[in-house]
């Protein structure tokens, strides 16, 4: 354990904290979407800008937390700056709280994702190019092999955060330029950046956890991040078929997002060969907690994100489905879905490294990972309804969209109730780690020292060896109430 | 694995190089025309009103409120003016209305769609397949 490793395990618990609120602001625009009249004290436009920036504040937060956790930990050295992980983290939570803030109150750029202003556009900005350059002057120190795949990853998924934010901290006058624009961040962030980074996570934490090898990792991370590193970024073309650009656009986005599945296979091919349900059932269970949340990604990545994004990019299907509601379920499945779920299990993994979660609560977790799973679905097959019926009315029927929405009513009033179980279960995870970390609260923001000297697998022996002798203790009392019950008769016949 | 390391990289810098070239060359292609002062005017106050919440302008932004690419076609200038200044209540509610203009702003703001408009969009968003009647079109 290092101590860059204890340092960023606030920026876990922050994710956290941020990951809870959208539930509850989402609740509150879908019912306003449902009853227009709804006195509330926030427009829908803000809210809705809020609930977009959070979804990518939240996981880029605890990404970055990751990063700094399993680099140090991959390039087997402390970072070379442990200050500038603390800066860039209260640097980062104020950028983040400030954004927010103002678009609760209404101040927006008007940019679809991009409504901050721009100062902290520039802050976050400093953000990134601090992570950046935090993680190449380790990078240049360590001494286990340059070309480690994990390192690599994270390595390249950071730097080329900053080169697709750069462009985005203005805004353009044409429209068309602006929508150019948008979808690097929008698109590439989310399909590239963040995918080479939590490829790298997350073989560091399997290599970890599971104990897969690290040479049969290592040659499917490379395949991953190379696919990723040519379809991601030209596959942003498909953003770009409607937004007034040439149309060859149509043949590089129809092209290059066909080839945005091979990664998806890679993914299906190494889980069906590493996952084993007996290896499962050995882990500690935090462990198994850390695994369901990945598997729940997994299974979003391939189904949410990869099959559906596969179909919708086809331009001839594109070009009925793009701006309907089919659009927001494939956005909620490959955001929350792939990288909210990731994000979720690093996090956790983080939080309970150096403290031990209480056993009563792992039955809490698995309701709140099973109530998290439900809630997304019906969200998403809801809006995939709404999104088929309205493509249908509005663009095959020709009905107003004002009609339209009358007869989608049903669908958004499900989709509201998906949204009540998910934050149900996000609110019950929440509290879970907050009920157990809140005792140690202080020591994740003061001190600069680690928690734990101990291994955490020792940690987690230890643990369960307590339980044993309590367990024991009981039976050895159980035993000695019998031994006197048995003695009181003996006594009592004895003495007529 | 110092091959993996190369490729990689060499891959990465392509495609960066590629896509850049590619959008360089659409953003000077003749197909972008320059946006009148006016428009731009309008296209602030698009984004200070937050109206892609609620609206989709080339299909992207809010689901709820249709799609702007094309408006101006439908409504035309009188139309749209109509609707901004004296903006009538929203389907489904009972109170709730349109955000209302000045005459000015609604002047801007239907410039920056009639720009909008005369935008080549590779035939998006496509005519509906029926009439109201349910005869084809």
């Amino acid at each position: 354990m290092y101590l860059s490793q204890h340092l960023s395990v606030k920026y876990a618990l922050v994710a956290y904290l941020l990951f809870t609120i959208q539930g509850i602001v989402a609740i509150g625009g879908a019912a306003a979407l449902l009853l227009p009249d709804l006195a509330v004290p926030i427009s829908y436009a803000s809210g809705r800008a809020f609930h977009l920036n959070l979804s990518i504040y939240w996981p880029l937060l605890g990404m970055i937390g990751a990063v700094y956790f399993f680099f140090s930990e991959e390039a087997a050295l402390e970072f070379s700056s442990c200050k500038l992980i603390n800066v860039n983290f209260w640097l980062l939570v104020g950028t983040i709280s400030f954004t927010l803030g103002t678009l609760l109150l209404g101040y927006t750029e008007g940019r679809e994702y991009l409504e901050a202003l721009w100062p902290f556009k520039i802050a976050t900005a400093i953000s990134t190019i601090i992570l950046s350059v935090n993680l190449l002057r380790t990078y240049q120190k360590t001494t286990v092999p340059k070309s480690r795949a994990t390192l690599v990853s994270m390595l390249a998924g950071s730097l080329s955060l900053i080169i697709f934010y750069i462009p985005n901290i203005i805004s353009y006058s044409h429209p068309t330029v602006d929508e150019i624009a948008k979808f690097l961040v929008v698109h590439i962030w989310e399909e590239m950046s963040l995918e080479l980074i939590s490829t790298g996570v997350l073989a560091a934490l399997l290599i970890k956890v599971t104990g897969a090898k690290r040479q049969a990792i290592e040659a499917a991370v490379y395949l991953d991040i190379t696919f990723m590193a040519l379809a991601g970024i030209m596959a942003t073309a498909h953003h770009y078929y409607w937004i007034g650009v040439p149309a060859f656009w149509l043949w590089v986005g129809g092209l290059f997002s066909a080839m945005q599945v091979i990664p998806v296979m890679i993914l299906i091919y190494t889980t069906i060969k590493t996952a084993n349900i007996k290896d499962f059932l050995l882990l500690s269970n935090r462990d198994k907690i850390t695994i369901a949340l990945i598997g729940s990604s997994v299974f979003y990545h391939i189904f949410g994100a990869g099959f559906l994004g596969f179909f919708m990019a086809y331009p001839p299907i594109n070009r009925y489905v793009h701006g309907t509601y089919i659009t927001s379920a494939h956005a909620h499945f490959a955001l929350f879905g792939v990288f909210g779920f990731l994000v979720l299990a690093v996090c956790f993994y983080m939080l309970f490294n150096e403290s031990v979660l209480n056993k009563k609560h792992y039955q809490w977790c698995w309701l709140a990972v099973g109530a998290l799973n439900a809630g997304l679905m019906i969200m998403g097959i809801s809006l995939l309804l709404a999104g088929g019926l309205q493509c249908y009315f509005w663009r095959v029927i020709g009905l107003s969209i004002g009609e339209t929405n009358q007869l989608l009513k049903p669908y958004l009033l499900f989709r509201t109730i998906g949204a009540i179980i998910y934050t149900m279960g996000s609110l019950t995870l929440a509290f879970i780690v907050f009920k157990n970390v809140w005792p140690r609260l202080r020591f994740y923001f003061q001190s600069n020292k680690i928690n734990a000297v101990i291994h955490y697998q020792q940690l987690y022996r230890i643990q369960e060896l307590l339980n044993c002798l309590v367990k024991k203790e009981r039976e050895a009392e159980q035993l000695l109430d019998k031994i006197k019950k048995i003695f009181e008769q003996l006594t009592k016949r004895s003495n007529r | 694995m110092k091959l993996g390391l190369k490729i990689f990289v060499a891959v990465f810098l392509i495609s960066l190089a590629s896509f850049s070239w590619l959008i360089y060359y659409s953003t000077t292609s003749a197909k972008l025309q320059a946006i009148p002062l006016q428009a731009a005017k309008g296209k602030l106050l698009f984004q200070k009103k937050a109206c892609i919440e609620c609206h989709t302008v080339f299909g992207n932004g809010g689901y709820s409120g249709g799609d702007l690419t094309k408006v101006y076609g439908n409504l035309g200038k009188a139309g749209l003016r109509d609707y901004l200044t004296q903006p009538p209540i929203l389907q489904g509610a009972k109170q709730k209305r349109h955000d209302q203009l000045t005459l000015e702003d609604a002047d801007d703001l239907i410039e920056y769609l009639a720009f909008v408009f005369s935008i080549d969009t590779n035939n998006w968003p496509p005519q509906p397949i029926y009439n109201r009647n349910g005869q084809a079109r």
